[in-house]
């Protein structure tokens, strides 16, 4: 395979000035990540400061419901700031560190990437800057208050859709500006090589887990691994260890919006064609002039028209499946996991549990299907109560 | 930039800017440009808000080619969509003399450049203050028309002085390159461009500064007469209109 690329997807579609620093990166990240100092550093802050491992836990209330496959949670909600988004930056704000950059800036969508990266900042003495779309700031203001009380500075973005897209466009732009002092903490595993890779290896441990998890609860692999799928770090982290086992299967819940049918959605994976944005090629929600269309999610942290490369690549390869999961079906998640089993998920990972309770409603007793739970909702709570009441 | 500030007006602005330059840069607007500031990024929105198509655009290049070159100027997605061969085949029937892909960096291009070698369209590429000496040769030889110097680190945009090593670029540049060296980003003024020239620069590239002025409603003439004054007397002066 290509380097940069898998199969036919990833690249380094970017501007002149950043391809220097992209090599910069890449041959830092090939050096410190084999580099033990840093390995035990990072695994020092997993443990320590981040709460990990995170427990695999057996939910019992919405296996009964669900009537089929056992279901397990991967509380990667439990994770300190409440998501795994803090997997990939702190991996990242390390490698920042040691590469002697001073600024370091991130976009977000749902701003968990953000608050991850506002984190990291605090801890490491990091100045940290986010790009948020300016709609994102309005619907997950909670986070944009944890940002700015972590001591970050946030940037609301009033460009195109005013959502995650144009927040990393924003970022990028700022970074071609200052590229020779600031490091750009990509929070999901999308852009220019050798982004989608470091994300994806910064997450696996999400995967590296499940696996040694479910091998001590239950003695064997699970069937089915499910995961929402936004830029896909949250499922690229949970499914890589697991790609060559080809008997588990691999399930990726995209965000359907309003239904595909209705063509507001943020499901490239379902309803796109191949393009380029933010640096690479992957499947894309575009019109027949490649002008890339806006996207609609009840989730801001999914509401993003293109989608890792690997990930294009897995559906393409037929390794991995990928499902639209409806607004309404996420919002039936997200009330089901809340009271069945005393989780108020990540409107994102609400989506991931319905297309899981849908899946092991059709599988034998006997088998095992691991939802991977990657946010907490508590950024969510206004959004859900508007929709409840009808106000949205 | 092609469409704005209107699919009617468009043509108007780009003769003006044509007849005072040696070369007229049309951008194909794009939902997504990351490498333009505020200025170029407003026209893109004014162009794709009164539904400009990427067709239409080529087929202004063709009335405006009869009199001056042509350079279309775009983002990647737009010719990916098309398909490379399509795309460069469209230029050529226009009679488009050359392309720059501002996200398209020497190590993806290759294809692109082949097919636009192989139809007498010149695939323009960019060197920026962060590229190396050892890539920058690369870039030099590579490149077909001229080479397009980035004069600074950023997005493109107006600005008030020329970058400290902007000058420092050219002279090095027109060391290395064999084509005629053009500079781009931030060039808004006279004092840039006799400064530039004096470098040893072979010609300008100016965009924000054109699209601000169609953006803040001045007339053609107006906008012509800007450009004008912009031409040094030694230089050659591309324009993006
Ligand atoms: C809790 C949670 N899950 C999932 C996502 C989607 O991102 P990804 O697909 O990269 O995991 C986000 C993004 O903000 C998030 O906050």
């Amino acid at each position: 395979m290509v380097k940069g690329r898998f199969g036919e997807f990833g690249g380094r579609y970017v501007p002149e000035t950043l391809v220097p620093a992209l090599q910069e990166l890449e041959s830092a990240y090939k050096r410190l990540s084999r580099d033990a100092e840093f390995k035990s550093t990072l695994r020092h802050y997993n443990t320590h400061f981040g709460g990990r491992p995170t427990p695999l836990y057996h939910a019992q209330r919405l296996t009964e419901h669900a009537g089929g496959a056992r279901i397990y949670l991967k509380r990667e909600d439990l994770v300190h700031g409440g998501a795994h988004k803090f997997n990939n930056v702190m991996g990242q704000a390390l490698l920042a560190k040691m590469m002697g950059k001073r600024r370091v800036i991130a976009e977000t969508g749902a701003g968990q990437h953000g608050v991850a990266t506002a984190i990291a900042g605090a801890a490491l003495g990091l100045d940290t800057e986010v790009y948020m779309g300016r709609k994102d700031t309005e619907r997950q203001r909670l986070n944009l208050i944890r940002m700015e009380l972590l001591g970050a500075k946030v940037h609301p973005v009033d460009s195109g859709s005013r959502t995650l897209k144009d927040a990393i466009n924003e970022a990028l732009r700022d970074w071609v500006a200052n590229v020779r002092d600031t490091y750009y903490l990509l929070g999901s595993a999308v852009g220019p090589h050798p982004y989608p890779t470091i994300v994806r290896d910064f997450q696996s441990i999400i995967g590296r887990e499940i696996r040694s998890q479910i091998l001590a609860a239950e003695g064997r692999l699970p069937d089915l691994i499910v995961a929402c799928v936004g830029g896909g770090s949250n499922a690229i982290g949970a499914f890589a260890p697991f790609i060559k086992n080809t008997e588990v299967g691999l399930l990726g819940a995209q965000a359907g919006g309003l239904g595909i049918e209705s063509g507001r959605h943020s499901a490239p994976l379902l309803a796109g064609e191949a393009g380029v944005l933010h640096g690479a090629r992957s499947m894309l929600l575009q019109d027949s002039d490649g002008q890339v269309l806006e996207t609609t999610s009840i989730s801001a942290g999914l509401d993003y028209p293109s989608v890792g490369p690997q990930h294009s690549y897995l559906k393409a390869a037929g390794r991995a499946r990928y499902i639209a999961v409806t607004d309404a079906h996420a919002m039936e998640g997200f009330k089901l996991l809340s009271r069945l089993e005393g989780i108020i998920p990540a409107l994102e990972s609400a989506h991931a549990v319905y297309a899981a309770v849908e899946e092991a409603r059709k599988m034998p007793a006997d088998s095992i299907v691991v939802v991977n739970l990657s946010g907490r909702g508590d950024k969510d709570v206004e959004t859900a109560s508007a929709y409840m009441e009808g106000r949205r | 930039m092609g469409g704005d500030p209107g699919q009617e007006l468009f043509l108007s602005y780009a003769r003006e800017v044509a007849r005072q330059s040696d070369i007229v840069e049309v951008g194909i607007p794009f939902s997504d440009p990351i490498a333009d500031g505020p200025s170029i990024q407003a026209s893109g929105v004014r162009s794709l808000l009164s539904g400009t198509r990427v067709r239409r655009v080529i087929d202004w290049c063709s009335e405006l080619s009869g009199s001056t070159p042509v350079v279309v100027m775009c983002y990647y997605n737009t010719i990916h969509r098309m398909g490379e061969e399509a795309f460069a085949s469209s230029l050529v029937d226009a009679g488009v003399s050359g392309l720059i892909v501002p996200d398209l960096p020497l190590e993806e291009g290759s294809s692109l450049r082949r097919i636009c070698a192989r139809m007498s369209v010149d695939n323009i590429l960019l060197a920026s203050p962060s590229t190396g000496q050892e890539r920058a040769r690369r870039i030099a030889s590579s490149t077909r028309g001229f080479l397009y110097v980035v004069s600074r680190y950023g997005t493109t945009g107006e600005g008030t002085s020329l970058p400290v090593q902007a000058v420092e670029l050219v002279r090095s540049y027109r060391q290395i390159s064999t084509l005629p060296v053009a500079v781009g980003f931030g060039i808004s003024s006279p004092a840039h461009v006799s400064t530039l020239a004096a470098a040893g620069a072979d010609g300008v590239v100016v965009g924000s500064a054109i699209v601000s002025r169609i953006g803040a409603g001045q007339t053609p003439g107006e906008v012509g007469k800007f450009v004008a004054s912009l031409r040094g007397s030694t230089l050659r002066a591309a324009a993006i209109s």
